[in-house]
């Protein structure tokens, strides 16, 4: 079967607390974390200028095993890996996604009456030199 | 003089990413560095590329650089090394790319 070239559900999240996959994933975003540094002065009533001066790069997962991410310590670091399989699940059409250095920062866990409850996982990450992102792709 | 080793790296320009997928995007840099790099995805050893943007690269253009690692293969020493801000590889031009081989202290996989 070839690749839809199009991708649907999350497999192989990853971050090392307790060296397990996270499971029950309903959404994993990662983002490229650019943003511009505006300017505007003395009679300006509109910015004069926007430049992109630094990219943070993170990523988001929302589970319905708030277990496994309310557990882990923020501030906890490690390297995040996660796998957009292909729609179809042919081989050669799934977006593997790596963040390293990546730092837990916060969880949030809730669960609206009448609904499964989630908990929703933020990473940011940083760059070992400075220069390089530490979002990496792959294929697979 | 051209190395004779097989490169540790490869920068690969935004300029050569293709397609109107993701995946399609992703493969059009791949696909060039893999061949370069001894690397088979169908062999279950795919490259992997990361954004780099500074004016550190050799002439201060937007690359993807290219390694067979995940992690790690960063284009400078990292900070806190005693070569801290310095290149990791010795660059050389082909064509457009640029190929990487990693100089002495520098470990591929490693930061």
């Amino acid at each position: 079967m070839s690749a839809t070239n199009l991708q649907a559900n999350w497999t192989a999240v990853t971050f090392p607390t307790n060296a397990t996959t996270l499971n029950k994933i309903d959404d994993v975003s990662f983002r490229l974390g650019g943003g511009t540094e505006k300017y505007a002065g003395d009679l300006d009533r509109f910015n004069t200028l926007a430049v992109a001066l630094m990219t943070e790069p993170g990523a988001t997962i929302q589970t319905s095993n708030p277990a496994q991410v309310m557990g882990i310590l923020p501030g906890t670091s490690g390297t995040l890996t996660a796998t957009h399989s292909d729609a179809k699940l042919a081989t050669g059409g799934a977006i593997v996604y790596t963040l390293s250095n990546a730092i837990f920062e916060d969880a949030q866990t809730n669960g609206p009456h009448g609904s499964l409850g989630k908990a929703t996982a933020t990473f940011s990450a940083i760059s070992s030199d400075g220069v390089t992102s530490p979002l990496a792709f792959t294929r697979s | 003089m051209a190395d004779a080793r097989k490169p540790d790296a490869v920068l690969v320009p935004d300029s050569m990413r293709q397609g109107d997928r993701s995946y399609h995007r992703i493969d059009s840099i791949l696909r060039v560095a893999e061949p370069i790099l001894g690397l088979d995805p169908s062999a279950g050893r795919p490259g992997h590329m990361r954004a780099v943007q500074s004016i550190a690269p050799p002439d201060g253009g937007f690359y993807y650089l290219c390694t067979g690692n995940a992690t790690g293969d960063t284009l400078l020493f990292p900070k806190g090394h005693p070569r801290e801000g310095q290149q990791r590889y010795r660059w050389e031009d082909a064509g457009p790319l640029k190929l990487g081989y990693l100089v002495e202290e520098a470990t591929l996989g490693a930061s």
